[in-house]
């Protein structure tokens, strides 16, 4: 027998921890890539990589 | 299963659906099928040793029933593989990635639906393990299913990496269907902004930390993912980055694709439910997508740049046919249009969701 309250906890559950995650890692993102902006030399040995130059391969 | 095979290699060769796959996956199911081979003897420990054993049951068992080596292997090679540089000038396009993962949700409640009306024998195991195919992930897939269901691991692994194939024939007309002419057409600047080498060294760091504290039974996919991106984004050790995108990639694929396909008996894949999840994998597929535009649409409206909500359909971690798929789309409707990097963005967040995801179905259901 399913129990359907457990179902929708899981499916509720498993959805939004991965928008919180993910949407936490975006923040992060942001803020780390402020904090490295103001670090001297950020582009020094390297490569800035243009974000259009994708090397997209398939799996 | 000889003929199910041959059709698998027919696919893979012929009309080039996911060769890398389904090639030895139909060679798989065909040397698991013929009779007398030894070859899918798993090692059975008998008085204190093991006994013989054969090449393929030695595969299945100590790569994927007992261990799940093979599929962390592979994560490191596609994070090797994987460039986040779009997703790192543009992070909000991690919310895309999160949206796409709507369709794993409703293939999950669908199986759930099946086996609650008696239609078919899903448990709620089984339906994580069948709702995970709408991660579009091939080793995700076959990670958490091997661990909840594995008996379903070949049926949903094939469905994963099928669909994957079809992307370009799932995802347009949904896109069109969600989306008015005049979003699809929505023009958007050709050039986003230089991602330094320290960001992108740091990103997979804090990915790691952050995911794996939070969720803990992801790591053995987000952690060797990451690794693998590290590999490549450190500058330092190029032959460690070349060979998890060529030799470590390549063999582990062989061997896991091998394996997936000899794993596959006839009593399984010859059953209505084997279709049910074909079924219910286009459902997971097509509701990843809807979630990604839609979550696009919903950006479009609070966006204060032009935003095309198309690129929400690449959240299908199908990587990187969903994003061409978006690519195309939009040079049709526009041809000044170039949403391949921004496309890029949700398609490599997708792979992050997807195994958030199933981090979470493993500690919860595990």
């Amino acid at each position: 027998m399913i129990d359907w309250q457990e179902a929708w906890q899981i499916a509720a559950i498993a959805l939004g921890f991965t928008f919180g995650i993910l949407y936490f890692l975006c923040l992060l993102t942001l803020l780390a890539s402020k904090i490295i902006s103001f670090f001297p030399g950020n582009s020094e040995n390297g490569e800035e990589r243009p974000a259009n130059n994708n090397l997209a391969a398939g799996e | 299963m000889l003929a199910v095979g041959l059709i698998f290699i027919w696919l893979a060769i012929s009309k080039k659906w996911e060769p890398y796959e389904l090639l030895p996956i139909g060679i798989g199911m065909i040397l698991a099928n013929l009779p007398g081979t030894g070859l899918l003897l798993q090692p059975q420990e008998v008085g204190g040793e093991i006994g013989a054993a054969g090449l393929l049951g030695i595969f299945i068992e100590y790569g994927i029933l007992r261990f799940t080596v093979l599929p962390q292997l592979i994560f490191i090679g596609l994070g090797a593989m994987t460039d986040f540089s779009p997703l790192i000038a543009k992070p909000k396009l991690f919310l895309l990635g999160a949206a796409a993962q709507l369709g794993i949700m409703l293939a999950f409640l669908g199986a759930l639906a099946l086996g609650h009306f008696g239609i078919a024998d899903f448990d709620i195991l089984k339906a994580a393990a069948i709702g995970i195919v709408g991660g579009a992930d091939g080793p995700t897939t076959i990670y958490l299913t091997s661990k909840l269901a594995p008996e379903l691991m070949g049926v949903t692994a094939v469905a994963a990496y099928s669909y994957m194939a079809m992307v370009a024939f799932i995802q347009p007309p949904i896109i069109r269907a969600l989306t008015t002419k005049k979003e699809r057409q929505t023009y958007m600047k050709s050039q986003i902004r230089p991602v330094s080498k320290r960001e992108r060294v740091l990103f997979p760091i804090i990915c790691t930390i952050v995911v794996v504290l939070l969720v803990p039974q992801s790591a053995p996919l987000v952690g060797m993912f990451m690794f693998g991106n590290l590999l490549r984004e450190s500058g330092v050790v190029e032959r460690l980055s070349i060979s998890a995108q060529n030799s470590l990639i390549n063999l582990t694929t062989i061997i896991l694709m091998l394996s997936i396909g000899a794993s596959m008996p006839g009593e399984v894949v010859m059953r209505p439910e084997t279709l049910m999840v074909l079924a219910l994998g286009l459902i997971a597929f097509a509701g990843g997508t809807a979630g990604g535009v839609l979550m696009g649409k919903i950006m479009k409206l609070v966006s204060k740049e032009p935003f095309n909500p198309m690129i929400g359909a690449a959240g299908v971690s199908a990587v990187p046919m969903a994003a061409r798929v978006v690519q195309h789309i939009g040079q049709k409707e526009n041809p000044k249009n170039f949403l391949l990097m921004y496309a890029m963005g949700p398609n490599a967040a997708g792979v992050i969701g997807s195994a958030v995801v199933a981090g979470v179905f493993l500690n919860m259901l595990g």
